[in-house]
């Protein structure tokens, strides 16, 4: 035994020795606790109902199977059913949604407009302010940044009205919306910076599952979660708006496909509500937001405030009906 | 001194809604301590065995062996960790890049006679520093470490010995 070995097992017995924990169980803890055992609970009746199902329809169709000829196409080559899948689809959320849009920004770029599109943090700051209706004055900056030459970048950023209305320090983790950057066409010093991702602390999205990425045309999409913090006045929405040209993810349209989801009370408010099956195209992106609402009849209309926002992105199952 | 085995009946025999405060009550201080130990930062420690309390709940029932539920918890806590430290490589490279250091300041400047040895155990990478906490504060053997760490008893040598090198070569240099 070495004297670093020796002064080692001193220093952590002796840091060990000096955190004083509260061995109370925190409320907070027991009710996550009966909640996730509640929702494991839930999650296997269904899958012993999905196995009791898939065993009687297994059954049914070999019974089938025996008494009808081979006349049914291969589950591997569908002729009458099957999915169209975008092979490889673009990863923009704003400012363009689609590869022409994009090649026409950079076109505008190279003779010389915007040229604030080849700063990821610049295009960071604009997403905040014309997409959440966030102040210039209110945004907490990166007070220094190295530049930056690889393709994708992170950006956190914070809102300094939000925090201190929340009570929080300025740069409180859970309140940064973390917007994801990404160069999708040319690369280098002379390409433009797309949002590829937006991620707020304060949601937690737990349906669509984060392993989801396909919407099913037709199909209504349930929508849950909770927030960390919602403001006096505030509301959590959601939407599923088809990418294209033209879709914009600013508030302050009219916005017939946002739904104002219903809420439960307590310190961790939960939200749940079902978007109907309205998208097109290719791709889709679910949007959840915590808002502050001057709105009429559920629809958020201009003046709102975005205090928290998450974006998500899906490619659109087309199942063609046999 | 009670044994964790004795502790562990007691929980056994209140109801199962009262064997988490039970539990908490006799395993979150020293596990505080041990996640303390591995993040060097008290409130993320608390965090992290609150969550780990919170996923061992639903398997209670599945506790045969009176003595498992420390084991479980080490082991959640120290995977835990292991995530936390993942989800913030990306926070720290951003704020590496923006040349500001979140978590270095969060972290209060401790006058402590031993801030040198903290702060090169601080410097070993994660999973150094996993294993030779498990083996120097808790003293568990390689076995048992490499149990808890769902690693090869070797790469607990290995990464403790590695680890203990760059912790003589950090306090000799003074860094």
């Amino acid at each position: 035994v070495t004297e670093v070995d020796t002064e080692l097992k001193e220093m952590l017995q002796g840091r060990a020795d000096a955190v004083q924990v509260q061995t109370e169980l925190p409320r907070a803890v027991r009710r996550r606790a009966r909640r996730r055992r509640a929702l494991k609970a839930g999650a296997g009746a269904l899958t012993a109902a999905a196995v009791v199902a898939g065993a009687f329809v297994g059954i049914h169709a070999a019974v089938d199977h025996r008494a009808t000829p081979l006349t049914t196409p291969s589950p591997t080559t569908p002729a009458t059913g099957g999915t169209a899948v975008s092979p490889s689809p673009f990863l923009g959320i704003w400012p363009e949604a689609d590869a022409q849009a994009l090649e026409a920004a950079q076109a505008a770029v190279d003779q010389g407009g915007e040229s604030r599109r080849l700063d990821p943090v610049d295009v960071a700051l604009q997403f905040v302010r014309s997409v959440m209706g966030w102040d210039q004055t209110d945004i907490e900056i990166p007070l220094e940044r190295a530049g930056s030459t690889d393709t994708h970048d992170i950006v956190a950023l914070w809102n300094r009205a939000i925090t201190a209305r929340a009570g929080v320090a300025p740069r409180d983790t859970a309140f940064a919306t973390t917007i994801t950057l990404d160069q999708l066409g040319r690369t280098g010093p002379g390409g433009i910076w797309s949002v590829t991702g937006v991620e707020s602390g304060l949601i937690d999205l737990q349906c669509p599952s984060p392993r989801q990425d396909v919407l099913v045309v037709g199909i209504s999409q349930r929508v849950c979660g909770t927030v960390d913090w919602l403001p006096r006045g505030g509301a959590v929405d959601a939407a599923l708006i088809s990418a294209s040209a033209d879709s914009r993810l600013e508030p302050g349209e009219v916005d017939p496909w946002v739904l104002e989801l219903p809420l439960s009370a307590g310190p961790e408010p939960r939200f749940s509500g079902i978007l109907p099956p309205t998208v097109v195209g290719r791709r889709a992106f679910l949007v959840v937001r915590v808002v502050t609402v001057p709105r009429t009849s559920g629809v958020i209309t201009p003046g709102s405030v975005t205090q928290a926002m998450t974006v998500r992105t899906y490619e659109v199952e087309h199942r063609h009906q046999g | 001194v009670r044994t964790i085995a004795q502790t562990t009946q007691e929980g056994r025999e209140v109801s199962e809604g009262g064997r988490l405060e039970v539990l908490y009550r006799l395993h979150a201080a020293d596990a505080v301590r041990l996640a303390y130990l591995l993040t060097g930062d008290r409130a993320v420690a608390e965090d992290l065995v609150q969550e780990a309390f919170v996923r061992l709940y639903g398997r209670f029932r599945d506790l045969r062996d009176p003595g498992a539920f420390d084991w479980y918890l080490r082991r959640t806590v120290v995977n835990l960790v292991r995530s936390h430290f993942r989800r913030a490589r990306v926070e720290r490279s951003y704020l590496e890049r923006h040349g500001r250091d979140q978590a270095r300041d969060a972290q209060a400047p401790d006058p402590g006679p031993r801030d040198e040895m903290w702060r090169a155990l601080q410097r070993l990478p994660e999973r150094q520093r996993t294993a030779v906490v498990l083996r120097y504060y808790e003293d568990l053997s390689e076995a048992r470490t490499a149990e808890v760490m769902a690693c090869p008893v070797g790469t607990v040598k290995s990464l403790v010995s590695r680890g203990m090198d760059r912790l003589r070569e950090l306090v000799s240099r003074g860094d």
